[in-house]
Formats: C-alpha cells, sequence, structure tokens
C-alpha cells in the first residue's frame, strides 16, 4: 500500500487529468485549479487560487452558478449542467483548431460536494467534461432526423395528392365507362328510332287522310234513308267505338308519341354528344361572344327567373371549341335558371389567371346538398322532376371540359345558390398538336 | 423463481417508516434551499408490472400531458444496493413558476432554459429524498446526470412498453407542492427486481435491530 500513499494525488492525478477540475467554497472562492482549467483559460492556478471565480470571469453566469453551489452545499448532493442546455461553462476553445468545424468546447458539468470527516460539505468540486465530438455528432444526428421527419411529412402530403388524383382517375374512368356504354346503347336505339319516326310521321299523314275520308263519307250519310239497317249498322258501331272521342283522340296520341320519340332522339343525340365530343373546330375564340350568343339563345328561359349581371374581366382569346363551350354555358345558365324558384340573380364572371381563364356562373338558387354536390356531374343524375331533364347536360359539360383539359368545380350552399367554376388553358389542350384541324 | 415481488407486512411498515423520516429530512433541506414550505405527500409505495405499465402510470399519476426527467441512482453497493432510476413528472410546466423555485433569471424563456430548469429542480428533489432514504438504509449513492423524457408529451411515453426489460418493478410515489407558489410535481422511484431483493435483505436486517 506504499505505492498508494506515496502518490502525490494531487499534483499528479488530479491536475493531469484530462477533465477540468476546479474546488470553490460557499462563497465562490477558488481553492483548487487544474491544469486543465490552466490550460484552457491561460489563468494559472497561483493567480486563481484563494480569488473569487466572479472576479476572474465576469461573464460567468454568477445567480445560476451561485443557486447550483449552494444546493449542493444544503443537500449535499450532485448537480449536474449538460452541453444540450447550456452548451458551456466557460467559454473554451475547442479540440479543433485544425479541422475546425464548431465555435467552442461543449461541456458537460458536474458539481460534487466535498464533506469533511464530520460529514459536513466544505468545498464544491466542479468537473468539466469536454464532449464536443459528442455534441457535434447528436446536433448532426438531431439534423438528420429533422430532415428525414421533413422528408416523411413531404411523402405524406405526396401520397395524399396521389390519393386525391386516384380518385379523380377512377371518376373520370367511371365517366368514360359510361360514355361508350351510352354510345352503344345510342348507336342501338338510334335505328329503330329512326324508323319509329318515319314510320310515325307517315302514320300521323295517313290517319289524318283516313279522317279526312270518312268526314267525306259522313257528309253523304244525310242522303240514306234513315231508317234502314245499314243506316242503324253505322249508328250502332260509331256508338260502340265512341267515334267522335277517337276522331278527336286519334290526332293527339299522333302528336304527343311524335314528341316522346323526339324527346328519345333528342337524348340519344345528347348521349351520343357526350360520350364522343369530337365534333366542332379548334380555334381562338372570344369567349365573351360566346357567353353572350349563349345568353341570347336561352334568353327566353332566363328572363323571368333572373337578372343577368355580367362582370367580364381582361381575357385573352382562347384556343377552344366554341360551339361546344356554348353547349356547357347553355347548360350551366338553364340549370341556374331551374334552380331559381321565384326570381333571382346569376352572375357570370370571368377572369385571367396566370396561364388559365376562370369562368364563373353563379346563381342564387335552392342550391345543393352533400349527396347532390358529390353527384352532380354523373350522368342521369338530376334534381329535376321525371321528364324535366335528362341528367346529361352536367355530365355532357364534364367531358366537354375535360376534353379541352380544364377543369369544373362546383361549390354549393343549400338554400343559398350554386356557384360553377370553370378553368380552361388559354393556350388549349398541351395535346392540340393531335388535335383534328 | 417467483416473478411477483412480494413484501411481507413487516417489511413494507418498515419501509415506509424509512420513507417518511427520509421524506422529513428531505422537506427540511428543500425548504431551506428554496426557503419556501415545501409540501411532501405520504410516499405511496406499490409495484407496476411492465404489461400494464400505461394504465398504472395512468391511475397513479393522473394527468395526460407532462413533462418528464429521469435520472439513475446507484449505491456504492452497486448491484447489490439500493438502484434505480426517478423519474420527476410535471404536469404544469409555467416558466415563471420554474424561475421562481430555481431562484435564478435567464432573461425570456427559450426551451433551453426551460430545460435545464426542469433539470435542475429534478436533480434537486430526486437528491433530497434519494439521499435521505439511502442513509436510513446506511448506503450511499452517487447520480448520473438528469436527462430530460420530453416536455408536453403524453404520460404513456414516458416508459415505453416496447423496450422495457423487466416484468415488475416497485414504485415509490411523492408529491411536492410548494402553497406558496401554487408548484407542484411528482416523483416516481422504480427499483427494479434485484435491487428490491437487496432492499429486502436490508429492512429485515433492521428490524432484527428493533
Amino acid at each position: 500500500m506504499d505505492l498508494i500513499t506515496d502518490i502525490n494525488w494531487k499534483e499528479h492525478v488530479v491536475d493531469r487529468m484530462d477533465t477540468g477540475v476546479f474546488l470553490v467554497d460557499r462563497t465562490i472562492k477558488v481553492l483548487f485549479w487544474n491544469r486543465f482549467m490552466v490550460m484552457h483559460t491561460g489563468q494559472p492556478a497561483e493567480s486563481v487560487e484563494g480569488r473569487n471565480l466572479f472576479e476572474l470571469f465576469p461573464d460567468f453566469p454568477r445567480r445560476w452558478f451561485e443557486r447550483k453551489v449552494e444546493g449542493v452545499f444544503v443537500l449535499k448532493n450532485q448537480a449536474f449542467s449538460s452541453w444540450e442546455q447550456r452548451p458551456y461553462l466557460f467559454k473554451f476553445a475547442h479540440n479543433r483548431p485544425v479541422t475546425g468545424g464548431v465555435e467552442s468546447m461543449y461541456q458537460d458539468v458536474s458539481l460534487m460536494p466535498v464533506l469533511d470527516i464530520a460529514g459536513k460539505a466544505i468545498a464544491v468540486c466542479v468537473s468539466i467534461r469536454d464532449v464536443t465530438d459528442a455534441a457535434i455528432y447528436a446536433t448532426r444526428m438531431k439534423e438528420t432526423m429533422e430532415t428525414l421527419e421533413q422528408e416523411k411529412n413531404e411523402q405524406r402530403i405526396l401520397i395524399k395528392k396521389l390519393e386525391e388524383a386516384q380518385s379523380q382517375l377512377l371518376q373520370s374512368e367511371k365517366m368514360a365507362a359510361i360514355g361508350q356504354l351510352a354510345a352503344g346503347v345510342a348507336h342501338e336505339i338510334n335505328n329503330p328510332i329512326g324508323f319509329i319516326k318515319s314510320n310515325m310521321t307517315s302514320l300521323q299523314k295517313y290517319t289524318a287522310s283516313l279522317v279526312q275520308l270518312l268526314e267525306a263519307y259522313i257528309k253523304i250519310e244525310d242522303q240514306l234513308d234513315q231508317n234502314s239497317s245499314e243506316m242503324q249498322t253505322i249508328a250502332n258501331t260509331k256508338d260502340q267505338i265512341d267515334f267522335e272521342y277517337l276522331v278527336e283522340d286519334i290526332g293527339d296520341l299522333m302528336t304527343e308519341s311524335m314528341d316522346g320519340v323526339n324527346r328519345v332522339s333528342k337524348i340519344v343525340k345528347d348521349l351520343k354528344d357526350f360520350s364522343h365530343v369530337d365534333q366542332g373546330d379548334w380555334k381562338y375564340e372570344d369567349l365573351h361572344r360566346c357567353i353572350d350568343s349563349t345568353l341570347n339563345v336561352a334568353w327566353n328561359e332566363l328572363k323571368y327567373k333572373a337578372e343577368i349581371k355580367k362582370q367580364y374581366g381582361e381575357v385573352p382569346q382562347v384556343f377552344c371549341m366554341g360551339s361546344q363551350l356554348n353547349q356547357v354555358f347553355l347548360n350551366l345558365l338553364v340549370n341556374a335558371a331551374h334552380a331559381i324558384e321565384n326570381r333571382g340573380i346569376i352572375t357570370i364572371t370571368t377572369a385571367q389567371k396566370g396561364e388559365k381563364v376562370l369562368i364563373t356562373v353563379a346563381d342564387t338558387g335552392s342550391g345543393m346538398n352533400q349527396e347532390q354536390l358529390r353527384r352532380v356531374f354523373e350522368p342521369f343524375f338530376t334534381t329535376k322532376p321525371v321528364g324535366k331533364g335528362t341528367g346529361l347536360g352536367m355530365s355532357l359539360s364534364y367531358g366537354i371540359i375535360d376534353k379541352h383539359e380544364g377543369k369544373i368545380e362546383v361549390e354549393s350552399q343549400e338554400g343559398e345558390g350554386t356557384t360553377f367554376n370553370i378553368w380552361l388553358p388559354i393556350e388549349g389542350p398541351a395535346t392540340r398538336d393531335a388535335l383534328p384541324a | 423463481m417467483n416473478p411477483h415481488i412480494e413484501f411481507s407486512e413487516d417489511q413494507r411498515d418498515c419501509l415506509q417508516e424509512v420513507c417518511n423520516i427520509a421524506m422529513g429530512q428531505a422537506g427540511n433541506s428543500l425548504a431551506r434551499l428554496f426557503e419556501r414550505f415545501v409540501t411532501l405527500s405520504v410516499p405511496a409505495i406499490g409495484f407496476v408490472s411492465a404489461e400494464n405499465v400505461e394504465t398504472e402510470l395512468q391511475e397513479l399519476m393522473g394527468s395526460l400531458m407532462v413533462s418528464a426527467v429521469r435520472q439513475a441512482f446507484f449505491s456504492t453497493h452497486g448491484k447489490e444496493g439500493l438502484h434505480g432510476e426517478a423519474i420527476v413528472v410535471f404536469s404544469d410546466t409555467n416558466f415563471e413558476k420554474l424561475v421562481q423555485l430555481a431562484d435564478y433569471h435567464e432573461g425570456p424563456s427559450n426551451a433551453a432554459i426551460e430545460q435545464e430548469l426542469l433539470l435542475d429542480i429534478s436533480n434537486v428533489l430526486s437528491g433530497a429524498c434519494l439521499n435521505g432514504i439511502a442513509e436510513q438504509l446506511e448506503e450511499q449513492l452517487g447520480f448520473s446526470a438528469p436527462s430530460l423524457i420530453g416536455t408536453n408529451i403524453p404520460l404513456a411515453g414516458i416508459l415505453d412498453h416496447e423496450q422495457l426489460t423487466w416484468e415488475q418493478a416497485m414504485s415509490i410515489k411523492i408529491g411536492y407542492r410548494l402553497e406558496e407558489i401554487e408548484f407542484q410535481c411528482d416523483m416516481l422511484l422504480l427499483l427494479p427486481k434485484i435491487a428490491v431483493e437487496h432492499l429486502k435483505n436490508t429492512l429485515d436486517f433492521l428490524l432484527e435491530d428493533d
């Protein structure tokens, strides 16, 4: 054990540790200052020991350190300070004078009570560990984690966008499928409806001629013997078949049937339009002129229902199929008028938004609920009474705007009205070079 | 081997007594340090199982969003001595109150200063109590530097069920209250099974002495 007792602990062990070690008393007077402290502060032990720490280092966090030391004295318990919250206790040069990268040495500090034999705290021993390397590593790690977290968030947003895009794709797939079906059905119906229509026209003429002939016969009935059995038979038959009503009704029936056939063929035509919106010319059109001409066409439907407010902005000519867009405008305007119960306002606004033109048609009508809003572009979906609408107008419009690589959006508040926004690219679809001239 | 730690009634009473005496001393020195009267609750001794740690923590601590600091303590007797972790849970980390308590001023609040205050206060509280208990058991303790588990995190996030390697641990819950500044927090001392086995022996030894 001689070896151990012979060791000069202070000078040869504590002094040379690669840890800063110093002792202070309760008044923060320095009692001991090891070589690490000398090297890093540039203050030799002789000029530090016996003096107040705050005198020597005026920048030292005084109140904090006093409270800490007091805690150690009172509780005879260790205290700590970590580089994460307080990067350093003394502003020492870091250990990288050549490789650099940090401003100053990061330090972990602990304060422990020095007790006398009676167990009374007489001093506080402060040790300072250089944790610069670990701190740099941890800081970089934290930064990397933050970057990762950020990237993860961006990915989450992207995935959400993808999901939205997919659901939109599904919607347009659905539209396309229904379009194809509609085209097939329309084609199948078109032929029979064609000959039914032409036969009906002939039948209408024929029945009119037959009635004419009958009327001629009726005129000569007076000349016959009214008591003859032939006359009796004629009178009986007339009674039986309710002749007068029949003659009156036959014309109505024919007219009604023709109306029905015409309605069917209009639906078929709309269906065909919906399925291949390809007729019409692609050229630069003045949208204001398109809207105005549509307003003229629809005037009869609109004039008793709504006041039209035009808020036209500065809008360049748009590369589009004017006749098709007219159909969209017509649809929106007529629908707006139908949504208005008594009298309301339809506002048409246009504006240029970057590479696009925004056309807004807003009404003060009855609006739509969530379910209706969701289905508004669905073919055959209609809020109108049976027989009043085909439910194809909006899906047709959707198809037309889609062809233009534009966007049609709808906002609605039940009881307050509906607003349709149409976005059209000024230069037409990106694939315009491939369009039929 | 029975995985469950059990205490005899005598052992439990003895530990309660030890804790109560230690808390008296701790309250005394904390009051001297803070220059305010500190109320300590009677230590509640219990056991938590890793399996139900979340619900048990909930029952024990109550509040949902907390800030928490952990600190390891170990004995000069090594694995055979009193060792474990102290977790101090703050349910209300009002910066001004923390400043009032620590009694040092650092200007406007920022995250690092607030964290440092939490660490310092935790260190003082756990040091005062644990040294008191150790003294009764005639042991000497050392402490690791306190580290932050998190600020404003869900209570369940304090102990990650997935990472726990033990099945059961002993818990001693102590509540601190400073009426004057309406400050309060709770400390949970958690002792692993091996430390508890040793503690039982020590308690038996103390009981024989009486």
